[in-house]
């Protein structure tokens, strides 16, 4: 489809740059955050075109009705309204034609930059991401997965192909101006192209139950070298970092959830000071906390269920011997 | 001058009227009288605005702080809850239900709807869905939203099939009174009324009656399959059972996007006739505020795709519903500027339902206008559930709905009950209405703008200012709805006695006693030129609007 006219038309107020500040060091506009990706500033054309036709048309309408009021108010005695025309087809057709024409170039250049969000670029870098509730997992072309963070190279298309594992989920970066659903039992689609390094925050924007408001996730946007460097260090987790330091790694992207390391209770056991004490078990048996008692723990965890705590945990049997070790040496770290 | 009556000699002689006629709580329980039925409808989903409002002020207070006052399910219930009984039991049978049949036969002449006893069960089918929504409370609450949107609904292991079916129940009690309606119109109308002699507000209820009857059934098959699903584990809307999760989003639009239909054509119906009587002028361009709200209610069944922009569907698809949805606002704007120009040359009274009036189209302006930003296809990709679409809707459902429906109930109350109500209380409640709402609501547009996504129960901490002034607003729009409402209350028993007419309007409620007797009318009224103001003049010793006898004939005996 090939409206030439209303391409002309769209192109000639959008030519005219209304308001949209394309300073990189600015913070965000009163409406918006900063423009981050290159759909951002055609999205937010539209906006303010649409922002100010309807700003012009409030004014205008309450105006008159206040002006009305007061210039025809009621005056004692005068019991009908003077007479005037019923109706006019001037002015009928006048105020159709009027708001007509404007809403055609708002209608189109919103559909222009709905076409450039949905074009996803072919040849673009790919990450998959995987909602669940109420988690994101995003997993780079070289294996790399990231859960509490996504990391983007500066001035490069990215394409998120997107799956769910349970419900409705949306992705949105405000930022960006990028939103899609993530829907379960189909892929879904989008891209961006990020144009400014910085960092900036993924909501889930589908409500999709209890904790819906905390599948947020900070982004990363950065240099290509900084990314490659960063990406590669994704892919071997372990790479330059003591034990202890992976173990925390891996505690805070998978473990946290339900077991602090602050003497707090969420759901499982904390793991502050438990190192070498005796633990005591729902069917009356005890061990003592070392490696093999924590190996027991992440693989069959409801085998020795510690007093008092439901058996609320699954079993993570694909953790690697590498990452056994860090969560042992982690716990170790945290003190008896 | 020469009065044909006053307000001493028009009722029954013996000062029996519908309210009194009969007594006792089944001669309410069991009347077929639709006052009696409109009555009962007014108070009933007055009483749920009120409990939704409840939930509402829950709401704002949990977002004061960014880590919430409440735990996340608990806010969850809370909003749910808020937008189902709002939805369900007060915007969508409110105006229709309350004023609709009060006021409707009264309008056309007639002594009651075609149908009285299908009319007493809509009111109890209403009833009977509100008592499912008490059981959804008692038996642990719904999380889903009121959208019930699939599959999180279905894996849902609360109790919202209950919410469903109420809402089934509630679908039934919205169709009969849809057809109660149209039938209504089409066959009682008096002799010499054609179809452009009727008071706007009779087209515009024939308008929502038309969408009650073509798109409710769609959403009682939609929720029959959602219970069917969760109950029997048949795969319709579930992908983990083999359904498709979208496709529950298109079946509940196509009816969800009507209804709103169904909400605001009556609040327009109501603006109509107050526009006209309180600007002693008959609605300027009549005849196309009457067409548009049967285009309103035509092009509102090709839309609902607009909800979807986000959700996968097609991009040729979303050009189709944003194309239509475009073509919706037109009428709208049609008849934004036929009712400013109603005032022109007028003779503007400012009483309280007029307050209403005004307040409803600077707010139905901001609520209309803002809708463009979502029927366009690249903002609402970033709009797209955020605060901006909460506020838009809440101008719309809020500051247009509710305040026709309060400008209506000020309008009419006098003939429901027979009483003044106290003109300062009145216009304070809606001053404060009026403050509260946009205090509460026009930082929304910001907030949703920069970033903070709904049904959120807590959220980063650069929108605690925002949400902070969003709070005390609904505190005050509380206050004012609680002043508005004591002060219609309060005039039964504390108001003055009102004349039979006294704001002047030209159609036949207005010609019978206050409050009307059991038959309504002894003899039918004759029909007159539609908004002729010319035979009113104002008594300052009765505070009616007597009618100058013109034609021969005393109609209350």
């Amino acid at each position: 489809m090939n409206l030439p006219i209303l391409n002309t038309l769209a192109s000639l107020v959008q030519d005219q740059k209304v308001a949209v500040p394309s300073d990189p060091t600015a913070e965000g506009t009163y409406w918006f955050p900063v423009q981050a990706s290159t759909l951002a500033e055609k999205s937010d054309w539209t906006f303010y075109y649409i922002y100010w036709v309807s700003a012009f048309f409030t004014a205008l309408i309450v105006a008159a009705m206040v002006f009305m009021a007061i210039r025809y108010r009621y005056r004692k005695g005068v019991w009908e309204g003077e007479a005037s025309p019923g109706h006019s087809w001037t002015l009928e057709i006048t105020w159709s034609i009027i708001p007509f024409l404007l809403t055609i170039v708002m209608w189109w250049s919103g559909f222009k930059s709905y076409m450039y969000s949905d074009t996803v670029p072919p040849d673009a870098y790919t990450i998959q991401v995987t909602a669940q509730q109420w988690s994101w997992e995003f997993e780079y072309p070289n294996g790399a997965k990231t859960y509490k963070e996504l990391h983007l190279p500066v001035d490069t298309d990215v394409t998120f192909v997107m799956k769910s594992k349970d419900v409705i989920h949306g992705f949105w970066i405000p930022a960006f101006r990028v939103k899609k659903d993530v829907v379960p039992g189909r892929y879904t689609k989008t891209w961006a192209h990020p144009t400014m390094e910085g960092q900036y925050t993924l909501f889930c924007t589908e409500y999709c139950g209890t904790n819906h408001s905390q599948m947020m996730v900070q982004v990363t946007v950065e240099d290509q070298d900084s990314f490659d460097k960063w990406v590669a260090a994704q892919a071997d987790p372990s790479a330059g970092l003591t034990d202890v330091e992976y173990g925390k790694q891996i505690w805070s992207q998978q473990c946290i959830a339900c077991h602090s390391n602050d003497g707090s209770v969420v759901i499982g056991p904390s793991w502050k000071g438990t190192w070498g004490t005796e633990r005591e078990f729902e069917d009356g048996s005890s061990a003592i906390m070392d490696e093999n008692y924590i190996l027991n723990s992440i693989v069959d965890p409801n085998s020795q269920l510690v007093k008092g705590y439901p058996p609320a945990m699954p079993p993570y049997k694909d953790l690697s011997q590498d990452q056994v070790d860090g969560l042992i040496a982690y716990i170790k770290s945290l003190g008896n | 001058m020469d009065t044909h009556h006053n307000d001493h000699g028009s009722d029954h002689g013996d000062g029996s009227n519908y309210l009194n006629a009969t007594s006792g709580i089944w001669s309410w329980m069991f009347t077929i009288d639709h006052k009696r039925i409109g009555v009962m409808y007014t108070f009933g989903t007055i009483g749920a605005m009120m409990l939704g409002g409840l939930f509402a002020l829950l709401v704002r207070l949990n977002l004061w702080v960014p880590d919430g006052v409440f735990d996340n399910n608990t806010y969850n219930q809370f909003f749910t809850l808020h937008g189902a009984v709002m939805v369900f039991l007060f915007v969508i049978p409110g105006i229709p239900g309350a004023l609709g049949n009060f006021v409707l036969p009264l309008m056309l002449g007639a002594k009651d709807v075609a149908f009285p006893k299908i009319n007493l069960l809509s009111l109890w089918l209403w009833a009977i869905g509100a008592l499912f929504f008490v059981a959804v409370l008692v038996t642990g609450g719904i999380d889903t939203g009121w959208t019930f949107y699939t599959p999180y609904s279905v894996t849902n292991d609360s109790s919202m099939v209950f919410a469903v079916l109420g809402a089934f129940i509630l679908g039934f009690s919205s169709i009969f009174t849809g057809l109660n309606f149209i039938v209504t119109v089409h066959r009682m109308r008096p002799k010499g009324m054609g179809w452009f002699n009727m008071p706007l507000f009779v087209w515009g209820i024939y308008s929502t009656a038309v969408i009650q009857v073509l798109a409710t059934p769609v959403l009682g098959i939609t929720l029959l399959m959602l219970a069917v699903e969760k109950m029997a584990g048949l795969g319709i809307f579930d992908p983990s059972l083999g359904g498709d999760a979208v496709l529950f989003q298109h079946f509940f639009w196509f009816y969800s996007h009507p209804a709103v239909y169904i909400m605001i054509l009556p609040a327009m119906a109501i603006i109509s006739e107050l526009m006209a009587t309180f600007s002693r002028k008959k609605v300027f361009g009549y005849t196309l505020v009457a067409y548009s709200s049967i285009a309103i209610a035509a092009f509102g069944f090709l839309v609902w795709g607009h909800h979807m922009f986000t959700s996968g569907q097609s991009a040729w698809a979303g050009l189709v519903f944003s194309t239509l949805t475009f073509s919706i606002s037109i009428p709208s704007a049609i008849k934004v500027f036929n009712w400013l120009s109603t005032m022109y040359k007028g003779s503007v009274r400012l009483d309280t339902p007029m307050w209403y009036a005004l307040a409803f189209l600077w707010m139905f302006t901001i609520g209309g206008l803002t809708g463009m930003f979502l029927g366009t296809m690249g903002t609402d990709v970033h709009l797209h559930d955020t605060y901006f679409v909460v506020s838009h809707f809440h101008y719309v459902m809020v500051g247009s709905i509710m305040f026709a429906f309060f400008g209506g109930l000020h309008y009419w109350w006098p003939k429901m009950f027979g009483k003044m109500y106290n003109e300062f209380m009145g216009k304070l409640g809606a001053v404060l209405i009026f403050l509260g709402f946009n205090v509460t609501f026009f930082p929304q547009f910001v907030m949703g703008s920069r970033g903070m996504p709904r049904r959120y129960a807590n959220y980063l901490p650069e929108f605690q200012e925002l949400h902070q002034v969003s709070t005390v607003g609904a505190f005050i729009l509380g206050i004012g709805v609680a002043v508005g409402v004591w002060t219609l209350f309060s005039s039964i028993f504390l108001g003055k006695k009102a004349p039979d007419n006294p704001w002047g309007g030209t159609s036949m409620e207005w010609e019978t006693a206050t409050p009307p007797i059991e038959h309504n009318f002894h003899d039918t009224p004759s029909v007159k030129p539609v908004y002729d103001f010319s035979p009113l003049v104002y008594n300052e010793a009765t505070g009616n609007w007597d009618r100058i006898a013109e034609e021969s004939g005393d109609n209350h005996g």
